[in-house]
């Protein structure tokens, strides 16, 4: 998980800081540490959101006024014609796990948005959060292909992350530049940014073939290393 | 899902100088709606190994852990157990709850109650109207035999109480009541009807049982010699 399971005992309410985006290098060892800054800056920012979101469920005691409409989250899962009957408890639980959803696609939207000195958040955030993020390869498909594109091409522009960004883009050359530079990677950060990487490379290696099959585990990954 | 509720959403986690194109807020749109249909799917497979026809809760956090997103299953949980603690309270305490289950239920019978009210025959008017004609019908009848033996007899005094004592009689009722049945046997039974009333006449006697008794065959003899 890119996620590391700790319990942040930081509570922070209202909207959160972006991060500082990371600096243009001189060179790969030069610009290695500000990416791993950044990092761990987007994994702490994640960490403060879980922590928060639990922190807030706990005190909350409205249920009715929903931030989404019931009755739409009913009729989008009917959509299924499998699934004829739903209990009361369902919908409303997917209100808020709806809410978690968005509320996780837009922080990691903008943390891309922020990586580019940018204060708006654009279609091409959104699909580097959704490209990056294992849970949301179920979204590839909204993902346009220029989109993808156009996020190599930004990514391009920053010295630091060339070597790190080109396996998404599925070229096999850039697959095989990928994993040498991941092999650095895990032998001379800390774990956290190498799980990161080992992610990114699960998703190249995903692209490639242009198949969505099952997941493989990190542990799967770490093993074949 | 609606447009605004996701940009309520979004305003609550960005920074106040942060901004968001509509394209942006349309693939965040579109991705919730394919999030809800991604765990649906993935929860419909853990109804059909457990034979369920009812999606619950558990159903959805199992399809979460199994999809990866494990750090929504531990805040969704708890929001649940709180939802049960605080709505399932205010079940019992208040009737606003009932109706949301009610939606749930989409099948609702509706039987519509029909009322018929029979109205029966009034047998009263029918039966008051057979009595009047067949006094009409006596009275008519009588007459002529009255007057034919009026004049022959010489009582015409007791002609007038003995008609007039007919229909006060309780005896008569029964006859009249069984002339409205039968027309043609209301004229058969008419004649001994007569004889009775020339009985009557001769000898002033009111009732009708009397008369039989009081018969007198010399008293006709009487008549008959002078």
């Amino acid at each position: 998980m890119e996620n590391n399971q700790q319990q942040g005992a930081q509570a922070q309410s209202g909207p959160y800081p972006g991060g500082a985006g990371g600096s243009a290098g001189a060179g790969a060892g030069a610009g290695a540490a500000p990416f791993q800054h950044l990092l761990q800056q987007q994994q702490q920012q994640l960490q403060m959101f879980w922590s928060y979101q639990r922190q807030e469920i706990e005190h909350v005691n409205d249920f009715k006024n929903h931030q989404l409409p019931l009755a739409r989250i009913k009729k989008i899962m009917k959509a299924d014609e499998d699934v004829r009957m739903i209990s009361a408890e369902a919908p409303i639980l997917f209100a808020k796990a709806c809410e978690l959803f968005i509320l996780e696609l837009t922080i990691r939207s903008w943390l891309h948005a922020d990586e580019n000195k940018r204060r708006t958040l654009q279609k091409n955030d959104i699909a580097a959060a959704i490209t990056r993020t294992d849970i949301f390869d179920f979204l590839v498909d909204i993902v346009p292909r220029d989109e993808i594109k156009d996020d190599a091409a930004l990514v391009g522009a920053t010295a630091s992350g060339v070597p790190y960004y080109y396996p998404p883009i599925g070229q096999p050359a850039g697959m095989m530049i990928g994993r040498p530079a991941v092999d650095p990677a895990t032998g001379v950060y800390v774990q956290p940014p190498s799980q990161a990487w080992q992610s990114v490379w699960q998703s190249a290696a995903e692209d490639t073939p242009y198949g969505t099959g099952a997941q493989g585990n990190l542990d799967g990954q770490s093993m074949e290393f | 899902m609606p447009i605004t509720n996701v940009t309520k959403i979004t305003g609550q986690i960005l920074p106040n100088n942060a901004k968001i194109s509509y394209d942006a807020m349309d693939m965040i749109q579109q991705g919730a709606t394919k999030y809800i249909n991604f765990v649906t799917r993935k929860a419909k497979e853990q109804c059909q190994s457990e034979y369920r026809k009812i999606m619950n809760a558990e159903d959805l956090l199992w399809a979460m852990k199994k999809l990866g997103f494990n750090d929504y299953v531990e805040p969704l949980t708890a929001f649940v157990q709180r939802y049960r603690n605080i709505e399932g309270s205010d079940l019992f305490t208040s009737h606003k709850e009932p109706i949301p289950h009610i939606e749930n239920n989409e099948p609702r019978p509706n039987p519509m109650p029909t009322l018929e009210i029979l109205h029966s025959p009034v047998p009263p008017p029918v039966h008051s109207s057979k009595p009047y004609f067949s006094i009409d019908t006596s009275h008519r009848e009588l007459i002529p035999h009255t007057e034919n033996n009026g004049p022959s007899l010489g009582l015409e005094p007791n002609h007038m109480p003995t008609f007039e004592m007919t229909p006060l009689s309780p005896s008569v009722h029964p006859f009249e009541s069984y002339f409205s049945i039968d027309p043609d046997t209301n004229l058969e039974i008419l004649d001994p009807n007569d004889i009775n009333e020339i009985y009557l006449d001769e000898f002033g006697v009111g009732c009708s049982n009397d008369a039989f008794n009081n018969v007198d065959v010399s008293a006709l003899f009487k008549h008959d010699q002078p």
